[in-house]
């Protein structure tokens, strides 16, 4: 699965254009990544890479980058 | 969600909401991962407590840090109202935040002083059902037309939550040189499956 499966989430997760879905995106960069768009990306994540990401996880999942980390070590593979 | 009350059609008059409200002083509101606990004079240390952290204290605009002395006489003007509705918001049996619905009139009421801490906003979905549960009792229980907001301007995130349940940007407001957004939500206008679901779908994995 590509890096733009993770990308197309989180555009929809925090309904922002997929454009602005960039490796700088971070919780802290945007108004938009608030506590419900946090609950419904990580509840998108999920449901879309088959994982179930740990409490530490949910907390750690602050960017982009960081997320596609975490799937990472989930055992996701991204064709970049 | 275990809170709701049987309700006529016809709007109800001054006296049937400040009969609600009582009656809704002495009742837990019961959610999928928290409990809205009625404020009590007891609970004054905690909302000190919550109230007084920096994030908090920004958003909320309380330039001060509150007492105990000043909770506790708001908490003795708060008893003798009968349009003001405010809760613990309680989770897996600790006081992790407040909500509040006031100027609770036959039309509309006002929701504020939402708190969630920190170190839990982003574990579960708290801060969210804690504002469904609150606008599902304005429209649903109160039987309001509306319910309005007033949040900082620079309260990006919280402008930003508030959106997705369906509030509109009605008017701007300064206090005390600080410029403040006054958003509108409209019964009509709340369509909450969508965060219901997901609420139901975090339920799973915090409990209650």
């Amino acid at each position: 699965m590509g890096i733009e499966a993770l990308r197309e989430v989180f555009a929809a997760a925090l309904e922002i254009a997929p454009e602005r879905v960039n490796a700088e995106l971070a919780y802290n960069s945007i108004e938009e990544w608030d506590s419900t768009a946090h609950m419904a990306l990580v509840a998108a994540i999920e449901q879309r890479f088959g994982v179930m990401l740990q409490t530490q996880e949910v907390l750690d999942l602050s960017s982009f980058g960081k997320a596609a980390e975490i799937l990472r070590r989930h055992g996701v593979a991204f064709d970049e | 969600m275990t809170y709701h009350v049987a309700s006529p059609s016809c709007m109800p008059h001054s006296d049937e909401i400040a009969d609600l409200v009582a009656q809704y002083r002495r009742v837990p509101l019961r959610g999928r991962t928290i409990t809205l606990v009625p404020y009590e004079a007891r609970h004054a240390g905690e909302v000190v407590r919550l109230r007084n952290d920096a994030r908090v204290r920004h958003y909320l605009h309380q330039p001060e840090e509150l007492t105990l002395e000043q909770q506790l006489r708001w908490t003795a003007s708060y008893s003798n109202r009968r349009d003001d509705l405010y809760w613990l918001v309680e989770h897996q049996g600790r006081f992790i935040g407040t909500n509040r619905l006031y100027g609770i009139g036959p039309t509309q009421a006002e929701k504020g002083s939402q708190i969630i801490e920190e170190s839990v906003a982003a574990a579960g979905p708290f801060a969210l059902e804690s504002d469904l549960m609150l606008l599902h009792f304005a429209f649903e229980t109160l039987r309001v037309e509306k319910v309005l907001a007033v949040i900082r301007s620079d309260s990006g995130k919280v402008l930003s939550m508030n959106r997705r349940f369906g509030f509109r940007d009605a008017a701007l407001r300064t206090v005390r040189a600080v410029e403040f957004r006054e958003l509108v939500l409209e019964a009509a206008r709340f369509d909450p499956a969508r965060l219901d679901a997901l609420v139901s779908y975090w339920s799973n994995r915090v409990g209650h």
